[in-house]
């Protein structure tokens, strides 16, 4: 619910946590700090009056054009299929007596609802932080959203983060880049520092080196030729 | 004959840079490790404006609509190798990228780099003639030269201007983009030898062969891969991406703006010149495999991002993630990908040099990239905070800016190509904007905690002439898309054509 009116400064002496009727009956998203709940002004007032008229009677006003002369209505504005018979069969369900409680069924929860806000916003104050002492499961899933955040963090979010580290520091850093420039890199390194290190500078080593190859290169040819 | 105009636009910047190294050389003999006052930056700046002004000429000169390729100059080179230029639309869009980014590249520049400047402009002007010649020649030889030629100043930029770790960024964007190049050059001389011209006119009319049973035995496929090679690691396109961040991370702004703006970019060219026209059955072949690897592109590369906490990186990042939508575009096939692809291009370059230029302010002031030393910019830097804001929305791709056109486009090309493509593109749509918006609110919003930010000043002059125009082309194609599609339309339908005459 929102209160408009003149905005009261934050009292720094103000004990939030412990106003727990002021609390309850503003909701989460009001801020005054003690101070009954009061009407909105009138400039809140009418906006509200024109939705709420269009909101009771929009359905009764336009009903007639919506479903029974539907195609003159919505036009090309709404696009159906020409097997789609979808709305021919919602007024045929409406004389079918076994569907009646699809049809009443959001005008006996809107009142219950509404009988339930009269009984705890108006009647019976106090009602809601009662039912909030009182605890239980039920209360604790609407006081949670269901849960929905909870699930969504340990799920979407969490997961995300891990397959996001997991793909820069495992999938880039140590599988694309490792086995990649940076694997590459280091062999070469390596290879170069073997091979380097080949080069002595001893006259025996090279002459070693000349004279095994030239063996084996030999011995190639001798075999090439036929030899043996 | 006609006046060169393709020949001055590509060759005024060069001509520029001779010319500021003769004036320093008959004019200082100072070492130039010494710090050079900022009138080389305004000569450079004088050369790349009047190459924006020349190519504006240019766009005048170009009939929107014409068929195939226009403005041609050829002068015979060497044996059946030619001297040839030539532009279409797509190439005219990406030559104007070009030539608005660089001079604001210089722009960027004045006060940020303080040594070697006569060598930093040089670099600047030499790779703008190379970038341009990408997008004008029409000849194959010729493309593969300023193509490769483009990696040099580059090279130097990042390696010479970059941060502490530029020599490995500047090694590895180096040599990965080399080694991709190597396999287009065999596939160069391949065609070359086979068609016996290196005309792109001529080779797009020349059929390579394919052999429906056995595409592993037909030249377009070994063909179409080592084109592939190339321009998939200059995109860059997972798994070859990983020089990109590394490179942005340690180039100066202005190479990083060039770097994300028309280097990348050529890549996405390539593929539309030479890949869709030359090896159309390959093409339809590997779509599959193009599509897993943007596909992953994008998820992989927007959770990455999303993990970083250097904003530059974040942002290179992304751009891996933007230009997996350019690829999917442009193998769905479709007009509309196609279209989609090529605008999603120049409206990156956009976004991304403008987003890379908001870091730069930062970083000028604070002389830090990471996301943790800032927050609550909003209360010392509103003007820059609204700037960031419209770029922030603008590479999450938010209606009214071109990157929803870009976007939007290649989803829906990529959708009649691919449900599943469409649909693993658009997860990446949601993770844009979660990274995105969380570097916003990380950066901009909330309290001033660093003590360092008490004094910070909202942007300059010098900032605004960089960013005001990137703003105004990123609205203005986003409310007017047509400004492109008027003059990319027949490039795109000749390439789509070309690929059905296969």
């Amino acid at each position: 619910m929102t209160f408009h009116g003149p905005r009261a400064e934050p009292d720094p002496h103000a004990s939030h946590g412990h106003d727990d009727q002021a609390h309850d009956d503003h909701g989460h998203d009001d801020h005054h700090h003690g101070g009954e709940p009061h009407e909105s002004p009138i400039v809140m007032l009418i906006p509200l009056f024109v939705l709420s008229f269009g909101a009771i009677f929009a359905g009764g006003m336009f009903y007639d054009a919506m479903f029974h002369h539907g195609e003159a209505f919505w036009g090309d504005a709404i696009y159906r299929a020409a097997d789609n018979h979808v709305i021919h069969d919602i007024d045929k369900m409406k004389k079918d007596p076994s569907y009646a409680w699809v049809f009443w069924a959001p005008l006996v929860v809107t009142v219950i609802g509404f009988l339930i806000a009269v009984l705890t916003y108006l009647i019976n104050r106090g009602f809601g932080a009662r039912l909030a002492k009182g605890g239980g499961p039920l209360h604790a899933m609407f006081e949670n959203k269901w849960f929905f955040d909870e699930i969504y963090d340990v799920t979407l979010i969490k997961g995300s983060r891990w397959l996001g580290d997991t793909f820069w520091k495992v999938g880039d850093k140590k599988l694309i880049d490792g086995f990649g420039p940076d694997g590459v890199t280091a062999a070469v390194k390596w290879g170069s520092r073997r091979l380097s290190a080949m080069h002595t500078g001893y006259l025996y080593h090279y002459a070693f080196v000349i004279i095994g190859a030239a063996l084996i290169f030999g011995a190639i040819l001798f075999w090439r030729s036929g030899g043996l | 004959m006609d006046f060169p105009i393709l020949s001055a636009v590509t060759f005024l910047p060069l001509a520029g840079a001779v010319l500021i190294l003769l004036v320093r050389a008959l004019t200082h003999s100072q070492s130039s490790e010494e710090v050079e006052d900022n009138r080389v930056l305004y000569a450079g700046l004088i050369f790349s404006v009047a190459t924006f002004l020349v190519s504006i000429v240019m766009l005048l000169g170009f009939e929107i609509g014409g068929e195939g390729y226009q403005l041609v100059e050829e002068v015979a080179w060497y044996g059946d190798i030619s001297y040839k230029m030539g532009v279409d639309g797509m190439s005219v869009t990406l030559i104007l990228l070009t030539t608005l980014l660089t001079p604001i590249s210089l722009v960027a520049s004045i006060g940020s780099i303080k040594t070697r400047l006569t060598e930093y402009v040089v670099s600047f002007l030499v790779l703008e003639t190379f970038m341009i010649g990408v997008f004008c020649a029409l000849d194959l030889v010729v493309f593969y030269v300023f193509f490769e030629a483009g990696l040099i100043p580059m090279f130097i930029i990042i390696g010479v201007w970059g941060g502490i770790d530029r020599i490995y960024a500047s090694f590895k964007f180096f040599l990965y983009t080399l080694l991709g190049s190597l396999f287009m050059l065999a596939a160069v001389v391949y065609m070359y030898l086979a068609a016996g011209t290196s005309d792109i006119v001529a080779l797009e009319a020349y059929r390579f062969g394919w052999q429906d049973g056995s595409p592993w035995a037909s030249p377009q496929t070994w063909l179409f891969l080592a084109f592939f090679a190339s321009f998939a690691v200059k995109l860059p396109m997972w798994p070859v991406h990983t020089w990109l961040p590394d490179a942005h991370v340690q180039a100066p702004t202005a190479g990083s703006v060039i770097l994300a703006g028309v280097l990348l970019k050529m890549g996405g060219y390539g593929l539309l010149r030479f890949s869709l026209p030359m090896f159309p059955e390959a093409s339809l072949f590997f779509q599959p495999m193009v599509f897993v690897l943007s596909v992953i592109a994008i998820v992989y590369a927007s959770l990455v991002a999303w993990r970083q906490t250097d904003m530059k990186k974040l942002i290179a990042y992304s751009s891996v993630a933007h230009m997996g939508f350019v690829t999917l575009g442009i193998f769905s096939f479709t007009e509309i990908g196609v279209q989609g692809a090529v605008f999603q291009m120049l409206s990156h370059g956009l976004i991304s040099g403008a987003l890379f230029l908001i870091v730069g302010v930062v970083y000028d002031r604070m002389h830090t990239r990471e996301i943790e030393a800032y927050g609550g910019l909003v209360n010392k830097m509103p003007i820059y905070a609204a700037l960031f804001m419209l770029f922030t929305m603008a590479n999450v791709g938010l209606p009214g800016t071109s990157g929803f056109v870009g976007e939007i486009l290649t989803m829906v090309g990529a959708f009649q190509a691919s449900t599943w493509a469409a649909a693993g593109a658009a997860l990446g749509v949601i993770f844009s904007a979660v990274y995105m918006l969380t570097l916003y609110r990380r950066t901009v919003f909330g309290e001033v905690t660093n003590p360092a930010l008490e004094t910070i000043e909202d942007t300059n002059t010098k900032e605004l002439i960089c960013l005001v125009p990137l703003a105004a082309g990123t609205l203005l194609l986003g409310v007017m898309p047509n400004l492109v599609f008027d003059v990319t339309r027949e490039s795109s339908l000749r390439a789509l054509q070309m690929l059905g005459g296969g």
